[in-house]
């Protein structure tokens, strides 16, 4: 016990997943498949969350990261716990509030802006918050160390900081892709009603059509997690040999 | 200098001043609440401790252990992260109505770990690779009992981690509109149950006062949390200096 | 390549860091600056480096004047404490990184010169301690510098590792031609590497002169000698050892010789009988020599 035990963790979260996903795979047939993969409405629902979802996480990213980097050493970093304590849902009532009037990037538009930029002021805080003690570790001498050996500005940003950020900057990305993709609330709210994000489709067909809408719910439910799950494995299969090589061998 | 200045215009602006309009215009009180804020705050609590129980025992795991088995456990941990989480909850409704879970509290309690569990993991995780192996053994030379050193010790200087969790888990399990409905069915009644609806609806003044909840709540729980830890952390100080000298300022 | 470091004054804020600072190092020479933490020791290497900005004075490299050049226009390269390899690139890439030109055989070769034959190949992680210090000597190296700063590249690694290192750099620096600026808090590792010992204290050069001079002038083989006033007492009393109360004579040093990149000293005693003697506090102790380091 004193060196910890992860197991009942690990046990309740992969048991509910996995479990969850057993059950979705034996409600379906591979005729459902084939209708979901043939269903217009998913598809452009899978496009138009996928536009959201790259949109608001590469956004993020980039200014999350940027905004770590000038801000790791200040106080300033508390400034930006505050959005932290803003739940999702409420993140909404913001766009509600301030946005309900405003032409283009309102509620309730095509383009989703709205719900783009309540995503962004919620993921902000969380890739900052998520990426600091990364950018803290980064080696300023590492920096100094590539401008002595003569390497180009470009090369000396990867060699001594872009090396050291992709793994968990991926990660973030993908914790923020998978989120987005699916969540509900944000877009329930302040979405349209065609075409509508994945997360909405798939629970309005599962709790607001008839019975025989619900096998295509859960053969959503599998192609969804089996793709991300690939893609998933795919991340780690090709940072892993990096992300050990970092964590082994930099000098602290 | 005036980088630093523009940054921080940039983040006040966009990121604080929007909060103003949060401020309620008047407090009123609608009874019907107080019957979800009950189980709203029971489940707060059950869900924030599951998590530290969980999540401290396999946060220190992950930090301390080395090997093959505990990179598949974490990696197992952080599954629900990379998955939809709400699109499997379709097949667990299926198997908790077969359990007599669904519509139930401990049905949803469940479900929300899926959310927070491996957000609480990462953050004790940090939390005790900041603190090092070093630091731990030598604790456990200081203090050989390990309830008083958890007291005089772990406790206090995991503190920025044990907030950080509580926070992080009140926030996200009082954001649950879809789980919350779909595996409680609506008979477990939570406070985004009366906001989603108050959102999407007309009414301005309702909307205002649910925000007020759903932003009170973790508020209230962290304060509650900060005023818990000052105390111990006074407490133990006095005990301290009252048994041999010590530098604690 | 000389470097001449002249009047050289640094403020952070209003906080003088480094006051009238001023010194020579001949070409191909080895020069060890020492001094406690706080003493300016490695915000000097920084300036010299390029890495800060002096707030008055000159720096030259031979007849350029590098004042106002960044780091990558001066030709030089550090060692740092740790060996700050690459983490995610093998060794044979760290060396290339400042060095694209090498041939297969010159980087082979080398590896041999650090005694990391065949390593090429090795993630960063599978090195040893030791090892991974080597290979940042490679690497410093490969690039062909003019100039090399060392700061306290030794710091990490035990005592055999310390000495095979300290040997391996004066052998290296010495075959290739390359200046050296040692920086240490350690006085018996500046006496045993360096050609001339500078004595930095809150910014100010105290101190200076070979380490024989500083050894005959100061109380390490006896207390015949004076501790003059002018003398500061940090080179007086902590640069050097102290004789033992038995022993308490008079010697006279006959030859000074360095091997390894260690320095011995032949010394004559009264009687005249002559012994070996080495700055390496190991070596007194086990010998039992007149001499032997205090604390």
């Amino acid at each position: 016990m004193w060196r910890g035990n992860a197991y009942p963790a690990a046990l309740l979260m992969a048991g509910m997943v996995l479990y969850g996903l057993w059950v979705s795979i034996s409600m379906t047939t591979s005729a459902d498949y084939r209708e979901l993969l043939t269903d217009e409405v998913f598809l452009e629902s899978l496009a138009v969350s996928s536009y959201v979802a790259i949109i608001s996480t590469v956004l993020a990213l980039i200014i999350g990261v940027v905004l770590a980097r000038l801000l790791s050493r200040t106080r300033l970093a508390a400034l930006l716990a505050i959005p932290l304590f803003i739940p999702h849902l409420g993140a909404a009532y913001l766009a509600i509030l301030y946005l309900s009037d405003v032409p283009v990037i309102g509620p309730h538009e095509g383009n989703y802006f709205s719900v783009i930029l309540t995503y962004l002021y919620k993921e902000i805080p969380f890739v900052f918050f998520y990426l600091l003690p990364v950018v803290r570790r980064l080696d300023s001498r590492y920096q100094e160390l590539g401008m002595m050996l003569g390497l180009s500005p470009v090369r000396r940003f990867w060699h001594a900081r872009g090396v050291f950020l992709l793994v968990p900057m991926l990660e973030a990305a993908f914790i923020l892709l998978a989120f987005i993709l699916f969540a509900y609330e944000i877009p329930a709210l302040l979405g349209v009603t065609y075409p509508k994000l994945l997360g909405v489709y798939a629970f309005d067909l599962y709790t607001q059509g008839d019975l025989s809408e619900q096998p295509l719910a859960f053969a959503m439910s599998v192609v969804l997690t089996g793709g991300l799950f690939l893609l998933l494995l795919l991340m780690t299969g090709l940072t892993r040999p990096l992300a050990t090589k970092i964590s082994r061998g930099r000098s602290e | 200098m005036m980088k630093k200045i523009s940054v921080t215009v940039f983040v006040v602006l966009l990121f604080i001043v929007p909060l103003i309009g949060l401020i309620p215009g008047e407090w009123n009180w609608n009874p019907r609440l107080e019957a979800t804020l009950g189980t709203t705050v029971a489940m707060i609590c059950a869900v924030v401790l599951l998590n530290h129980l969980f999540g401290y025992m396999a946060g220190k795991a992950i930090a301390f252990q080395t090997g093959k088995r505990i990179r598949i456990a974490e990696f197992l941990i952080s599954l629900p992260l990379f998955v939809p989480v709400l699109l499997l909850s379709f097949g667990l409704y299926l198997t908790w109505i077969r359990l007599g879970l669904a519509d139930r509290f401990f049905g949803v309690l469940l479900v929300l770990l899926l959310p927070t569990l491996p957000y609480t993991v990462r953050l004790y995780t940090n939390g005790f690779q900041a603190l090092g192996e070093r630091m731990l053994e030598q604790m456990v030379l200081i203090e050989g009992n390990r309830f008083k050193r958890w007291f005089y010790l772990t406790g206090p200087m995991l503190r920025s981690t044990l907030q950080s969790v509580t926070l992080l888990v009140t926030v996200i399990t009082i954001s649950q509109y879809a789980l919350v409905a779909l595996i409680g069915g609506g008979i477990v009644r939570m406070i985004s149950l009366e906001v989603f609806p108050a959102y999407s609806g007309n009414s301005q003044g309702a909307a205002r006062l649910a925000t007020l909840w759903l932003i009170g709540l973790p508020i209230l729980f962290y304060a509650g949390q900060a005023v818990i830890f000052s105390s111990w952390i006074r407490i133990v100080r006095r005990r301290l200096n009252g048994s041999h000298d010590t530098t604690s300022q | 390549m000389e470097v001449t470091i002249q009047q050289v004054n640094k403020r952070f804020g209003t906080k003088h860091v480094l006051s009238d600072i001023d010194v020579n190092i001949a070409s191909g020479q080895c020069v060890a600056l020492v001094g406690p933490s706080g003493s300016g020791k490695t915000t000097l290497l920084r300036l010299i480096a390029g890495l800060e900005r002096v707030t008055s004075g000159m720096i030259q490299f031979g007849d350029r004047d590098v004042t106002v050049l960044s780091p990558n226009q001066r030709g030089v390269t550090m060692m740092f404490q740790r060996s700050l390899l690459f983490p995610h690139l093998n060794v044979e890439q760290n060396i290339r990184l400042g060095a694209k030109q090498l041939t297969p055989i010159e980087l082979e070769s080398w590896l041999h010169r650090v005694g990391l034959e065949g390593r090429g190949k090795s993630a960063v992680h599978e090195l040893s301690g030791g090892e991974q210090q080597r290979a940042s000597l490679a690497r410093a190296l490969a690039s062909q510098p003019d100039f090399l700063l060392l700061d306290e590249p030794f710091s990490s690694l035990d005592v055999p590792r310390r000495r095979e290192l300290r040997t391996l750099i004066r052998k290296l620096t010495e075959e290739q031609g390359v200046t050296t600026l040692l920086v240490t808090h350690d006085r018996e590792e500046a006496m045993a590497m360096a050609d001339v010992v500078y004595v930095l204290e809150q910014g100010r050069i105290v101190d200076h002169g070979t380490p024989i001079t500083l050894s005959q002038t100061s109380p390490f083989f006896g207390e015949g000698i004076q501790i003059e006033e002018t003398w500061h007492p940090l080179t007086a009393v902590n640069l050097v050892s102290r004789p033992t109360k038995e022993t308490d004579e008079r010697v006279t040093i006959t030859k000074e010789l360095i091997q390894y990149g260690v320095r011995f000293y032949e010394v004559e005693r009264a009687s005249g009988e002559r012994l070996v003697l080495s700055s390496d506090e190991t070596i007194h102790e086990k010998e039992g020599y007149i001499v032997r380091k205090e604390g």
